[in-house]
């Protein structure tokens, strides 16, 4: 099946295709009666919901935005505009194989090797017509210097609207204000672009949301510091989708909510991991998506990720009545942004609560954030005594992933630990 | 107790035999095209070497990454662990180990008792690997001693600025081409898997007695251009290229002594 679609995916065609509403309706019948089969409910909860939100990207009629990886989706979720992100559908190209094609596409346009490849995926996605043209690119300075470059440029190459939200890397109430500030320059020209007026209910209606499911987040990574939680990392991975789109909206809260109920059940009925790992290892920054045995290998070993940095809930509590004080708190309480010292602080946090026993950090080809303090990083954990491996590679360009000497190094890191 | 341990590199493959810690004999063969062959080869002739049945041999290691292509070894281990536990074997004040490998140079870091306590390989790449320096040898059409031995002819080298392979083989025939020494070539290539050794060690740290490994370390010219750099002396077992086979037996006897068998 993959491979005829795989087949089609070169032909002209084939990006009309996935405008035709019934492909996600059938997708989403397919979900409910049970004839896709997935881990858990709430996955299968959030597969309806991203067909649902797909379909809707792909209607011509309905005004909708690209959004950069940190950028508040709550603006949106309040003023029901849907998103499409494109380092989402990266990973979703990479998971389906894909990847190649848009990325070759990306390059034959003069997007070099080095940039980041979610992105270079994404722009192939959206010159072979294959992902859809926005309303408006709207982007957050905080994190990823790549999106913000990627999406001004791609802006003027379609004539559309680019949003920044600057966000300043000190903590204090002058950010605060120019960032809520920005907030609402921002609500005002998406009222503009899209017609869509703002109601301020619907923006506290979402901040509710965001903070409930907040405290559904923190609830999971509670439970999964059970020693043998059944939840795995490659599941955890595939929930980011929700982390990246969702967050204000009221369906984000659900699929989170069933999920914490599910994974009560499964503790309480033993339904879990029947021993605990012999190593528990803390991930950071994202995996590789396309086909890789990576994680599996790791449990084959007898090594286990216990948690991911990208499931950290770094933010505080956000009050619905301050609701653009909330999310500008948000924006600026990330704890990769700024000084280094504050990503390490989390990550030795995340290490001593979850009792790891190393750490891996994925070193994604091209992301300037993530990789460009390992140095400090590994010294701070190695004062601790916690040891650290660096894997290079690529999370969606599978020709810079190299299976062999990964894997050399993850047997030289279990063995080290053992 | 008979045991032994086999390292299937990308280049050359080596097996050691050991008794009761006692070396009895150790074999070099080039890997060529198909590790398998190879290693079933350098198994065969290792045996014949120490006038052994195969059924004798009570664990084998295989490590190297190759090392999947050895059916008959009990157990694989990576070549980080078994170079740190070769080296540390041949000398215990031994906490750093270099091995620039055929495609995968390392720097290991070894506490007092000889565990790894942390390692750096190269990036996905062949720069500053033996593969590198064999491809330049190529295109300089000489060997691998030749280059050792013309490297300290050179007066200044000349610089090579690709890090890709392929690159600079084609900057090394651009300036056999202009007519520079070879010698300068020479020192050039070295200076720049140097480089990448160098940084490598910087990363990992460098502590105590500083051992090279692998076949690499018999380049003198590299030792010596590494030791320069890196302000302090290496040093070189008698036969680096087996360190990795060595410290595989060392594992399987290790090993068995645990087991009891
Ligand atoms: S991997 Fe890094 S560069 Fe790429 S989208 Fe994510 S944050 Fe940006």
């Amino acid at each position: 099946m993959l491979e005829l679609i795989k087949k089609y995916i070169n032909r002209e065609k084939a990006p009309e295709m996935l405008r035709w509403p019934v492909i996600y309706t059938l997708g989403q019948a397919m979900v409910r009666s049970n004839l896709l089969r997935f881990p858990y409910r709430a996955t299968a909860l959030m597969v309806e919901y991203g067909l649902e939100e797909t379909k809707k990207v792909y209607n011509r009629r309905l005004p909708f935005v690209w959004t950069s990886a940190f950028f508040p989706t709550e603006l949106l979720h309040a003023l029901g505009i849907p998103i499409f992100s494109p380092e989402v559908a990266a990973a979703l190209a990479a998971s389906f194989g894909f990847q190649e094609h848009f990325l070759k596409e990306a390059e034959s346009r003069w997007w070099g090797r080095d940039n980041c490849s979610f992105h270079r995926c994404a722009i192939g996605g959206l010159f072979s017509r294959y992902y859809p043209l926005p309303s408006a690119f709207c982007a957050s300075s905080h994190l990823c210097e790549g999106a913000v470059l990627m999406f001004s440029s791609l802006a003027r190459v379609y004539n559309r609207p680019f949003l920044l939200l600057d966000v300043p890397v000190e903590q204090d109430d002058d950010s605060l204000s120019y960032v809520t500030g920005q907030l609402w320059q921002i609500i005002s020209s998406l009222e503009e672009i899209t017609g869509i007026s703002f109601q301020h209910e619907k923006l506290q209606e979402a901040v509710a949301n965001a903070e409930g499911t907040r405290r559904v987040l923190q609830k999971i990574n509670e439970l999964r510091l059970h020693p043998y939680s059944p939840f795995t990392a490659k599941e955890a991975f595939n929930f980011l989708y929700l982390n990246f789109t969702g967050l204000g909206s009221r369906a984000m809260l659900r699929v989170y909510e069933t999920l914490a109920k599910e994974l009560e059940e499964r503790i309480r009925e033993n339904n879990t991991f029947k021993k605990p790992p012999r190593f528990k290892l803390l991930w950071l920054h994202l995996p590789p998506f396309y086909r890789n045995n990576i994680l599996e290998y790791l449990e084959e070993k007898g090594a286990r990720v216990v948690f991911e940095e990208f499931n950290h809930v770094y933010w505080g509590a956000m009050d619905a009545s301050r609701p653009l004080e909330s999310i500008a708190g948000r924006m600026l309480s990330h704890f990769s942004y700024g000084h280094i010292s504050r990503r390490i602080e989390i990550i030795k946090e995340l290490a001593a609560k979850y009792d790891v026993d190393g750490v891996i950090h994925f070193s994604h080809w091209g992301c300037r954030q993530s990789c460009g303090s390992l140095r400090i990083i590994r010294d701070s954990l190695q004062k601790e005594g916690l040891p650290f491996l660096v894997l290079d590679g690529d999370c969606v360009d599978n020709r810079n992933y190299a299976p062999g000497q990964v894997q050399t190094r993850i047997d030289g890191f279990l063995e080290m630990l053992g | 107790m008979l045991v032994a341990g086999i390292d299937i590199g990308s280049l050359s493959t080596e097996v050691v035999i050991l008794e009761k810690g006692k070396i009895l004999a150790e074999i070099i063969i080039s890997t060529g095209a198909n590790s398998k062959v190879a290693a079933e080869k350098a198994m065969q002739m290792a045996l014949e070497k120490s006038g052994l049945a195969r059924d004798k041999l009570q664990y084998i290691i295989a490590t190297g990454y190759g090392r999947v292509s050895a059916p008959f070894a009990h157990e694989k281990v990576t070549e980080i662990t078994c170079h740190g536990r070769g080296a540390f074997y041949l000398d215990a004040s031994v906490r750093t180990v270099i091995d620039i490998g055929g495609q995968d140079s390392k720097v290991i870091r070894l506490n007092s008792r000889g565990k790894v306590v942390d390692f750096v390989m190269n990036e996905k790449c062949a720069a500053g690997t033996g593969r590198f320096l064999e491809v330049m040898a190529h295109a300089l059409e000489i060997d691998l001693p030749e280059m050792s031995r013309l490297a300290p002819l050179a007066k200044k080298g000349v610089t090579i600025s690709s890090m890709c392979t392929v690159f600079a083989e084609s900057e090394v025939i651009s300036l056999i081409a202009e007519g520079c020494p070879r010698e300068e070539i020479v020192k050039g290539i070295i200076a720049s898997v140097v480089e990448r050794t160098v940084s490598m060690a910087n990363r990992v740290g460098l502590d105590g007695t500083v051992m090279m490994t692998g076949g690499v370390a018999k380049n003198a010219a590299v030792v010596k251009a590494l030791q320069e750099n890196l302000g302090l002396k290496i040093k070189v077992p008698q036969e680096p290229q087996v360190v990795g086979a060595l410290g595989a037996a060392l594992l399987a006897e290790e090993g068995l002594g645990k087991r009891g068998g």
